[in-house]
């Protein structure tokens, strides 16, 4: 008797506990419609269809969208465009006063709107008296060369807008004379004008730049860029170092801005 | 537009001195003579570098326009409590080098030294530190005298 009892308080305790965890669990109803696969729509290629064919729909969504994108952002040719152009900046500053400055002519090839190779030929010239009153820096006409390469962060937009960044190499071979220099020896109450003329000198940099450019009109386009530089091979000889370098500027100073015009083929 | 920003200011030496500095005979230790008088040969006025006064270190300036500079030193001798004062004259032969600083400090004359002598009253020797002579300091010419 005792042992039918503890049987039944047994079965008892048994179904109260199945009850309360039954009552702590949450179970979500699953909707039916979630277990189907939705179609593809309609332009997905077919090795994504056949993905989804498969079952493979992680897949085949990733290639959906990869596909959508292609569809959104236009892919550029290899050869999306090429740019003449012509640097002015430095004309305007020396019509302004400034003592020195370069112009160059140079092209872009547009590579899938990404990647912009650059080359760029020029001169440059310096005229100015020395700080000092004491002598005049006459840097002469010579030529300057840059190539380099830029890449564009609007590569999505229209070629029309360009904001890039970019990597440049410059070389110049060039000539300077320092004249009408007034050397003063208070102690031996000497006086003198001296001039050091034929100086020759060449100079190696790079730069880092960055810049902008807008379409004005038809294939016409404007862009302006600044230029951080410095010196590889530093010019330098047994009478003193240049201070003007055509394409670099002044030797002192690393930050430098151009301006140019561009024709867009 | 038309205007920039630019650093016109000269920090450097605008003219090269050769720098002479005194040593005990024999050794590397620097000595601050005393009552030291140092002033060129020819030049205009007889004026003085320095006259009288205790010196370790003195700039020489040399004259651009010839390749030899004499200086006359005089120096105090003390020996059984009894100055004497001796006077040697330091012969500097060197190459004046036209030289181009930059647009802030202009244009001077760096010197190339090629000989220096010097008379024997007291000075023992006299050497040649740094062959050129630029507005960077540094001793250019080292003079030797005895310890007493």
């Amino acid at each position: 008797m005792m042992r039918h009892l503890f049987i039944a308080m047994a079965l008892a305790m048994t179904s109260l506990i199945v009850v309360a965890q039954d009552r702590g669990r949450v179970i979500t109803p699953v909707k039916p419609e979630t277990n189907v696969v939705k179609p593809p729509g309609k332009g997905i290629d077919e090795k994504t269809i056949q993905q989804y064919i498969s079952g493979d729909t992680v897949s085949a969504a990733r290639e959906a969208r990869k596909d959508s994108l292609r569809r959104v952002y236009t892919h550029y040719p290899r050869l999306t465009g090429i740019d003449l152009y012509a640097t002015w900046l430095d004309l305007l500053l020396m019509a302004c006063g400034q003592d020195y400055g370069s112009v160059g002519v140079g092209v872009n090839i547009n590579m899938w709107n990404r990647l912009l190779p650059t080359a760029e030929l020029g001169f440059g010239r310096a005229r100015s008296t020395l700080d000092d009153g004491k002598g005049t820096y006459r840097g002469k006409f010579s030529p300057y060369f840059k190539v380099g390469a830029q890449y564009n962060f609007l590569f999505k937009q229209k070629p029309d807008y360009r904001l890039g960044v970019g990597v440049i190499m410059g070389y110049s071979t060039f000539g300077y004379d320092v004249t009408d220099i007034d050397i003063n020896d208070n102690y031996w109450q000497y006086h003198e004008t001296l001039d050091i003329t034929g100086e020759r000198a060449s100079a190696l940099w790079a730069e880092l730049t960055a810049g902008i450019k807008v379409k004005i009109a038809g294939h016409v386009s404007l862009g302006w860029s600044a230029h951080y530089h410095f010196m590889l091979h530093s010019p330098r000889s047994d009478r003193g170092k240049p201070w003007y370098i055509p394409g670099y500027g002044t030797r002192s100073s690393n930050l430098t801005a151009t301006a140019a015009v561009y024709y867009t083929f | 537009m038309c205007c920039g920003c630019s650093d016109d200011v000269c920090y450097d030496n605008t003219s090269a001195l050769a720098l002479l500095r005194f040593y005990t005979s024999g050794t590397t230790t620097q000595v601050s003579p005393v009552a030291t008088s140092i002033g060129g040969i020819g030049v205009p006025g007889d004026t003085l570098l320095l006259d009288s006064v205790t010196a370790g270190d003195v700039y020489l300036p040399l004259r651009p326009n010839v390749t030899t500079s004499q200086f006359k030193i005089r120096l105090c001798r003390i020996a059984d409590n009894d100055t004497t004062f001796v006077t040697d004259t330091l012969t500097v032969g060197y190459t004046p080098l036209p030289y181009f600083v930059s647009h802030e400090c202009g244009a001077m004359y760096h010197f190339r030294l090629n000989d220096v002598d010097v008379t024997r009253h007291l000075i023992d020797s006299v050497a040649i530190a740094a062959a050129v002579v630029t507005n960077v300091p540094q001793v250019s010419l080292r003079i030797y005298i005895p310890t007493d």
